[in-house]
């Protein structure tokens, strides 16, 4: 098991060379010049050369890149364009409120869809199926832009319960982490439906049922737990879909993440910070695929038994 | 488990059914109950809170350019001279008064007694390093410390400054950020003015929560008895998204909007809790002519362009109604101001020029480059526009960053673009041919650059005045990129919030600010 993990942890290395290599030259061939963006439009072409000299951006492109690589290699993620700060004050200050917001929205997520997923399966073609599967399809087609307005007019405007915007509290969590956990609970509950489905048909099931099992413990012991791997790998892609596209909800609840900052450097072609917040992301996406992976053996033990 | 079962259902129905409802029913409804801000009616706790939606790059005086980075740096540091956010003329900041000897060289004396946040005197060597400094190591500073030669110490408490030929722009320069004064020994101790701005300004920098809010606390020993701050916490947070910034204040959890939504406009004003503030900016906005190219060389093809383009359907289709119609070369609001020589809106007369340069119209191709939706909706009702006489515009959208490498390479016919400078001088700076360097395509009229250079170099206000006037008449004439509009800023807050003057620069003057008793 331990060598597994260490297995996987190395081929970050790989993947995080592979990421920062196609961001830096995708963002360098992209047009626009950070340096004009900086000076703005009445600079003259000194002065532009002069600031232009002093970031080395002068330099060669593989020059820059690994220049780049080795400050990486030292921990070092480079200094921001935009704002002169290094990189690393500004994701790491920032990345713990995307991480938080990101793991409160999938307990959210999870939290409506397995039972929305289950009583959906359980209740098949009744009111309730219908019912669930369309709060589901809701939750899936609703602009989460509009979803987030709407929860600030009831709850922070009319009820006045929660803050409209921020991280000052644990009442700031509230409505950005349900905005982005509804969204994403539409899969997940069509995931659990579906596994669900499948399984309950199995012989075993039959099986149990005609032991004189009770219904309840039939879904809790039997038929849940075989129909979670599925619903484990959309919970995990999900925290990691999550993590980069919060940026819309950081945005709308002025939430101090990372995905807002990514899009700002995006726009002003900060290179060092969107490349640093690519890594972050790179390698928490990874983790979070092994975390899924090593669960799938706590899950299964006839997958537990591959990993020696 | 069947009872715990519907009883989750039960909740996430009425959850989603009530958002709904409530989110549905809220249009037009703000003004009601939940449209008035939190304690309504009593007095204010001793704090501001201002929803912008930018955070700045940076606190330092220098290595910024932005609306919202000035907006900081005005609350910790002050100049040598100002501009008075009211008449846009500069008056005296840290200087109590100056004289100019041979035209080239000016003597400041300084207000004694003024302190900086941490406690040391200002004194005539603090002025002298910062814009030593600033000159040395700030490439983008440039336009507003190039003409200064030398900079000295007379005694503790006067400055020489010599500029490398007469110019009369030297007190406007002085008021910018570039020149803003910080303290000797931190400048030469290295300090990082971005982590620790230490001006001399009426509010002291406390933290930056980046991401989420800077936060200031009045300068007890502030200098300017007139205009103490009265406001002890001032916190600025970033909100970028429009419309969650009107509901914050609504909700009562900002006191101001510095950017308002257009979209928001009619509800704040149409409740009495709010104030919202309408200035017209000294934002100039024009279609930016490449004139290196032909046929938009001939200055017969400009003025029909000129001519065709309806400034209020522009305004009413693309902007909600919320802008100022301008055809002159300078913005309104400047004392200099005028119209002469400029036209508006005649298709007749548009027709007649084309006629006048003699060319088939319909061989003219336009492409605008638009980089963001509000320039796209423009370039649209300009493209009815000039179809009207037979021009072809071409809508080319693109990004900020991507725009502005194409304007500053030259590699565009045309593009709308704005500036706003906070005096006619500088403004009309940009029509002398030197600019071109920086504005490829500009105007080229070595009368203009004449006229330019004298009222540069005219000391004296009022033959300054005569001089920038005939510029204006001049330029406007020629028609080098056709004025469309100013932009309306609105600022909401709070109705208990008095002493806001919004500025047609942008600017709000916050430590003029109190909350009513």
């Amino acid at each position: 098991m331990i060598k597994y993990v260490v297995k996987r942890l190395l081929a970050l290395i790989p993947v995080i060379i592979g990421v920062t290599m196609l961001v830096f030259f995708i963002l360098k061939s992209a047009p626009g010049d950070p340096v004009r963006l900086i000076l703005g439009e009445q600079a003259t072409p000194e002065q532009v050369a002069e600031l232009t000299e002093q970031m080395g951006l002068d330099q060669p492109l593989l020059v820059q890149y690994v220049k780049y690589m080795i400050g990486l290699v030292q921990g070092d993620l480079g200094i921001a364009y935009s704002t002169r700060r290094p990189v690393a004050d500004e994701v790491f200050s920032r990345f713990p409120y995307t991480l938080k917001l990101s793991l409160v929205a999938t307990v959210v997520s999870i939290a409506l869809a397995i039972p929305l997923g289950i009583i959906a399966a359980v209740k098949q073609n009744t009111v309730i199926d219908n019912v669930s599967m369309f709060v589901a399809l809701i939750g899936i087609s609703m602009p989460m832009f509009w979803l987030a307005l709407l929860l600030m007019l009831l709850f922070s405007l009319k009820l006045g319960w929660f803050p409209v915007s921020g991280a000052a509290s644990w009442q700031s969590y509230i409505l950005p982490a349900f905005a982005l956990g509804f969204m994403n609970m539409a899969s997940t509950a069509r995931t659990t439906r579906s596994s669900m489905l499948e399984t309950i048909r199995q012989d075993y099931i039959r099986t149990a049922r005609s032991k004189g099992v009770s219904n309840s413990v039939v879904i809790r012991k039997h038929a849940f737990k075989n129909a979670l791997i599925p619903t484990i790998t959309v919970c995990g892609l999900q925290i990691g879909s999550l993590l980069g596209g919060s940026v819309l909800c950081e945005t709308v609840f002025a939430w101090p993440g990372i995905g807002r900052l990514m899009v700002q450097a995006i726009s002003a072609r900060d290179v060092p910070m969107v490349l640093g917040c690519t890594v972050i992301f790179t390698i928490c996406f990874s983790i979070v695929n092994l975390l899924v992976d090593l669960l799938y053996g706590f899950v299964d033990p006839r997958i537990k038994s591959m990993y020696s | 488990m069947k009872k715990s079962k519907r009883l989750v259902s039960l909740l996430l129905a009425a959850m989603f059914t009530v958002g709904t409802l409530a989110g549905c029913s809220s249009g037009g409804t703000s003004s009601g109950a939940g449209g008035t801000p939190s304690g309504s009616g009593e007095a204010h706790a001793d704090s501001l809170v201002i929803a912008t939606q930018s955070e700045p790059a940076s606190l330092t005086t220098y290595d910024h350019d932005s609306l919202i980075g000035v907006s900081m740096n005005i609350l910790t540091y002050n100049g040598l001279m100002r501009i008075d956010q009211g008449t846009l003329k500069t008056e005296y900041d840290l200087a109590e008064s100056h004289t100019v000897e041979n035209d080239v060289d000016w003597i400041f004396k300084l207000k004694q007694g003024v302190k900086f946040h941490d406690g040391t005197e200002l004194h005539a060597e603090d002025v002298v390093a910062t814009i030593e400094w600033v000159k040395a190591n700030v490439p983008g500073s440039s336009g507003y410390t190039g003409k200064i030669a030398s900079v000295e110490e007379v005694d503790e408490y006067t400055v020489k400054i010599t500029t490398d030929g007469p110019y009369a722009g030297l007190l406007y320069d002085l008021g910018y950020h570039y020149n803003f004064i910080m303290p000797k020994a931190l400048i030469e101790s290295g300090n990082d003015f971005n982590t620790n701005p230490v001006g001399t300004g009426p509010y002291k920098f406390v933290e930056w929560s980046h991401g989420d809010h800077i936060t200031f606390t009045k300068n007890e020993d502030y200098f300017d008895e007139t205009c103490k701050p009265s406001i002890t916490e001032l916190t600025w947070r970033f909100i970028p998204e429009g419309t969650s910034r009107t509901i914050a204040l609504e909700a009562g959890e900002v006191d101001f909007v510095y950017e308002v939504e257009t979209t928001d406009v009619s509800r704040l004003q149409s409740n009495s809790a709010f104030t919202v503030a309408e200035v017209t900016s000294v934002e100039n906005w024009f279609l930016n002519l490449n004139k290196d190219l032909a046929p938009f060389d001939d200055v017969n093809v400009r003025k029909a362009i000129n001519c065709a383009i309806n400034r209020d359907n522009i305004i009413n289709g693309a902007l909600n109604g919320y802008a100022k119609a301008n055809i002159s070369c300078v913005p309104v609001g400047y004392a200099e101001y005028s119209d002469e020589g400029a036209e508006g809106y005649d298709l007749e007369k548009a027709k007649e020029y084309l006629t006048a340069w003699g060319g088939d119209p319909s061989t003219i191709s336009l492409p605008i480059l638009c980089s963001n939706d509000v320039k796209v909706r423009i370039a649209t009702i300009m493209q009815a526009d000039l179809a009207e006489i037979g021009i072809n515009v071409e809508i080319v959208s693109m990004d900020q960053a991507t725009y502005l490498s194409q304007t500053s390479s030259g590699d565009f016919t045309a593009a709308l673009t704005s500036w706003s400078p906070s005096n006619a001088l500088t403004y009309l700076q940009r029509y002398h041919s030197r600019r071109r360097a920086s504005n490829p395509g500009s105007l080229n009229d070595p009368e203009v650059d004449a006229l330019v250079e004298q009222a540069e170099s005219t000391i004296d206000e009022a033959a300054r005045t005569e001089l920038l006037h005939e510029i204006i008449v001049k330029v406007n004439g020629l028609v080098p990129q056709p004025t469309l509009y100013q932009s309306v800023n609105f600022r909401a807050f709070d109705a208990r919030l008095k002493g806001v003057v919004p500025s047609a620069t942008g600017y709000v003057d916050f430590h003029r600010c109190y909350w009513e008793a």
